[in-house]
């Protein structure tokens, strides 16, 4: 199917939905508990069909920004970016539909050892060059759930569609032009038992992605009087090669998913419980530009775990989360017949808020979580291996004041710090390279450094200015910082510090 | 429902289980090991190999490795990426130390080297490499402009030259000096089927498989000419004193300035800074008194520079140097009619016609220098064309072709009425390279 008729069709999904839509939705964004819940409808079928909320919209620009040095050595010195997200819920006798709409167009300036299409892919097979370069990228995406009723209130069959368009761009030798593609299906079928609903859904899709990187400047091309503009193949997390030329991935999504939403008590719940491969297939075109030939795959599994528990009361509202995720991929360098990458990565989030009740029109919220992340990386051929675990507290207090006139203020500060805990690195001097200097060593320095963030969050609803919508308007800030001076061991031309500064402001419509 | 929940969590293990592959074993980091050795001829001297210096280049990623040999010419590296390496080991013994473990009186260091192109794999056996001692010449080639000026705003490759030097503490004639082109494969080895006859394992060109080959050693004890060209003379017309050059120029013009090419119009550049002023060359290649040959409009005759006698022309159109550093020069001579010593196809040929090129083959004993040149890339990079003895290593310039750049000898030594430019038979180690070609013979590194 031609992409630009899929892309078409979701963005009809989602003003579909909002064409029903009756109800205003600024307390379920601008709410922290009420926002996870929506967070959970939107994971799938089952929770959708579990969710009490039977409608509401919303559509949003925003602008951000992130700025600094304090950050991974493969991300941006400045990023901006704009967006345009809308989504709603709606009910239509016995189809309940979801849908959502996504675009943004963002920019990087000063990103280095970084050509991929989509920036923090998980994927072993992309160019790098030391050079620091611009890139610009638009994404879109799409989809929604489609749900029906086939037994009134008992059983329900439904598919959820996910689509993805990217392109990147870059405008320094070596320039990277990567297309990537994305379509899923979800389709899942739930049983409600009384107040219970479960569900169990399988994932099938494809992508591909068109990976070219070029070299404008003749004076660049084939020349190592400028060694930042060499243009390497990565093959995992320090195998490289000096290559330009192009090639092509493939990706297959296949999984299962058993999801739960009910009432326990006065308690409601959400669970899911998924698992993911993806199956990527990195090839090259042969000469006679028909075929091609694989020279790497790469499979991850992936496990996640998603339980939100919510109980609202008179006196107060609380709300548990818990989130894990699992990766773990490896994969077949054809040329070594072996396997030369591996990734692993655990990550678990934990967080209890507590919400007070109103009080001549203002209350509070409290909310604490820990977070806990680990990942590793090995490159065998370069033997080459990154591995941490840090563990991130934080800490949250949001205030929400009501006005008589229905206008909606909230204001948030949070502090959060991250605390490495076991931070190691291994490469041997006879296989240090450009990726180990530039990549691998900073980020040793960055995942090994001590360091505490404060963020500030304001939102705004009202419906004074536009009479049919509420509009909101939101400005979130961070800025995260190392506590602690970076000892630049290896000497790096890049060592993280200085901190990082992060805003974003939005309009949105409440439908 | 609990029922439901069991069967459920069945299906969901049963499904993550099925979809798991097997993980491959993992790639393993390789130690190699390499066993030096002296060359028959040196063998029996008593020389050490101890402290040769063995330099790994990785193909691939261009990471360059070097160690150093222990007592017994034992050379390990730890813990390396799998895959194509070049491996060029020089050893330099000084006089004295020379004279103490042989008896035998030099006037200069010797220098022993040796090279191979090795697929280094886990479980690969150590590696033999022999250190051969090359013949240490008067003449040396100094500078080697190969990479030419910019294509739009330069002189293209018109502006090429080679400069040879005297390197000894004598005068030297030129008189009847060859140079030529040396003739080998311009594939870089990852792309080149190696089950076929026409190359060696290490990419090199198998010339023992060359239609009609005869004689022993023909990889090892000859090279094999794509060009040739003779310096004039009647024997002492061209002198050419202790520690200066001669420079022998494609087209002994100016090309920092315009002139009017063969055809009439006229040969310019945009950027004279991109170039340089060949008009007092010493020599100049000109094809276009050749009938065979359809020379290049800007091959134009310097009538205040003599030419050197084209003996081949190599089938091209003038003296003109692969620019990518797909090249190899030799300098020597002899006292026999190098036109009557025999020629062969390129080993890849598979029939000889009346089109075929042959390539003469000359000894490798009357040759008395020669320098290798390779691809700046070091993925790009073809199979090496000469012997060990005559240049173990190779030489590029750092920013490839079109750059202006040169490769250039480096001063071993500076006495008080000349420099002795370095010459250990390994270009790797003799030569560096100039950020702007240069023909006033002044220039030394």
């Amino acid at each position: 199917m031609n992409k630009f008729f899929q892309l078409f069709l979701l963005v009809l999904l989602p003003a579909a939905v909002f064409s029903q839509e009756q109800t205003a939705a600024d307390s379920l964004y601008i709410y922290e508990q009420a926002a996870k819940n929506i967070r959970f409808i939107r994971l799938g079928a089952t929770q959708l069909q579990g969710a009490k909320i039977s409608k509401y919209g919303m559509a949003g620009l925003s602008y951000g920004s992130g700025s600094g040095h304090f950050r991974v050595a493969q991300e941006a010195e400045k990023s901006r970016e704009a967006k345009f997200f809308t989504e709603g819920v709606s009910t239509l006798d016995r189809f309940k539909l979801y849908g959502y709409f996504f675009f943004k167009r963002s920019w990087d300036d000063s990103l280095a050892f970084n050509q991929k299409g989509i920036k923090n892919s998980i994927q072993p097979a992309y160019f790098i060059a030391g050079k620091a370069g611009d890139f610009e990228r638009q994404t879109f995406t799409g989809g929604g759930i489609i749900s029906y009723a086939v037994k009134k209130d008992k059983l329900f069959i439904s598919t959820g569609i996910d689509y993805l368009y990217n392109s990147t761009a870059g405008s320094i030798d070596p320039r990277a032009l990567v297309y990537t593609y994305k379509l899923i299906f979800n389709p899942e079928i739930s049983y409600r038992f009384d107040n219970q609903v479960i569900g169990l859904g399988v994932t099938a899709g494809y992508g591909d992605e068109t990976v070219t990187v070029k070299i404008k400047n003749k004076n660049f091309g084939g020349s190592q009087a400028f060694p930042d503009r060499i243009s390497y193949l990565n093959y995992g997390y320090g195998f490289i090669q000096v290559s330009t030329n192009d090639f092509f991935r493939k990706n297959t999504y296949t999984g299962l998913n058993l999801s739960y939403a009910g009432q326990l008590k006065d308690w409601n719940l959400a669970a899911k419980l998924s698992y993911l491969v993806t199956q990527e297939d990195n090839q090259f075109k042969l000469e006679n530009g028909i075929q091609f030939i694989d020279f790497e795959t790469f499979q991850l599994q992936n496990y996640t775990v998603d339980l939100l528990a919510s109980k609202k009361g008179r006196r107060n509202s609380q709300q548990v989360s818990f989130h894990y995720s699992k990766d773990n991929g490896d994969d077949q360098l054809i040329s070594l017949a072996a396997r030369n990458y591996t990734y692993k990565r655990d990550d678990a989030a934990v967080s209890y808020s507590y919400l007070s009740p109103v009080k001549r029109g203002k209350n509070y919220e409290w909310e604490a979580g820990l977070q806990y992340q680990s990942a590793y990386q090995k490159d065998a051929a370069a033997s080459h291996v990154l591995k941490y675990t840090v563990l991130n507290p934080e800490i949250k207090n949001i205030r929400y004041w009501h006005q008589p006139n229905r206008d909606l203020l909230s204001a948030a500060v949070g502090l959060a710090a991250r605390l490495p805990l076991n931070t190691d690195v291994q490469v041997p001097a006879t296989q240090v390279n450009v990726f180990t200097s530039g990549v691998v060593y900073p980020d040793y320095l960055y995942w090994s450094s001590k360091a505490g963030r404060a963020s500030f969050k304001f939102n705004y609803a009202t419906d004074r200015l536009i009479q049919k919508f509420r509009t909101g308007l939101s400005f979130e800030t961070s800025y995260l910082k190392n506590l602690s001076p970076v000892n630049n061991q290896f000497n790096t031309a890049f060592v993280p510090s200085d901190g990082y500064f992060m805003f974003n402001v939005g309009l949105n419509l409440y439908l | 429902m609990n029922k439901s929940l069991l069967l459920l969590s069945a299906i969901f293990i049963l499904f993550t289980a099925s979809c798991k592959k097997d993980s491959l074993d993992e790639v393993q980091s390789v130690s190699q090991s390499f066993q030096l050795s002296f060359a028959a001829e040196s063998a029996d001297l008593g020389l050490s190999a101890v402290n040769t210096e063995l330099t790994l280049t990785n193909k691939a990623n261009g990471l360059v490795l070097k160690a150093k040999s222990d007592a017994n010419g034992a050379v390990n590296f730890t813990s390396i990426t799998p895959g194509n390496y070049s491996v060029v080991a020089s050893l330099i013994i000084n006089a004295a130390d020379y004279l103490k473990l042989t008896g035998i009186y030099t006037e200069d260091d010797i220098a022993f080297n040796g090279s191979l192109d090795a697929s280094i794999v886990a479980g690969s056996a150590p590696l033999a490499l022999n250190l051969k001692s090359g013949r240490l010449g008067n003449w040396v080639i100094k500078q080697i402009y190969y990479g030419g000026s910019n294509t739009t705003n330069g002189a293209v490759f018109r502006d090429q030259f080679i400069e040879l030097y005297n390197n000894s503490n004598e005068v030297l004639y030129a008189d009847s000096l060859y140079i030529s082109q040396v003739h080998g494969g311009s594939t870089r080895i990852s792309s080149l089927d190696l089950t076929k006859p026409a190359y060696l394992a290490n990419g090199r060109f198998n010339w023992a498989n060359s239609i009609g080959m005869t004689g022993t050693n023909p990889n090892t004890d000859y090279v094999y000419a794509k060009t040739l060209y003779m310096i004039p003379g009647t024997g002492k017309q061209y002198p050419v004193q202790p520690g200066t050059s001669i420079i022998i120029a494609q087209n002994a013009q100016n090309h920092k300035a315009a002139y009017i090419g063969a055809d009439g119009d006229a040969v310019s550049v945009k950027d004279p800074s991109l170039t340089i002023d060949l008009s007092k060359a010493d020599f100049e290649v000109y094809y276009g008194n050749i009938s065979t040959v359809n020379p290049l409009s800007s091959d134009v005759d310097n009538p205040g520079v003599p030419n050197v006698k084209v003996l081949l022309t190599g089938g091209i159109r003038d003296m003109i140097l692969n620019n990518n550093g797909y090249e190899a020069i030799v300098v020597f001579k002899t006292t026999v009619d190098p036109l009557s010593l025999k020629s062969f196809p390129a080993p890849d040929e598979t029939a000889v016609t009346s089109a075929t090129k042959l390539y003469t083959q000359i000894p490798v004993s009357a040759l008395i220098d020669g320098v290798d040149i390779a691809h700046t890339v070091a993925a790009s990079r073809s199979a090496k064309r000469l012997p060990d003895g005559i240049d173990a290593g190779f030489t590029f310039t750092l920013g490839g072709s079109y750059t202006s750049q040169s490769v250039i000898r480096k001063t071993s030594k500076s006495l008080s009425n000349r420099r002795v430019l370095k010459d250990t038979n390994n270009s790797t180690e003799d030569l560096d390279y100039l950020t702007l070609a240069d023909a006033t013979k002044t220039v030394f590194k």
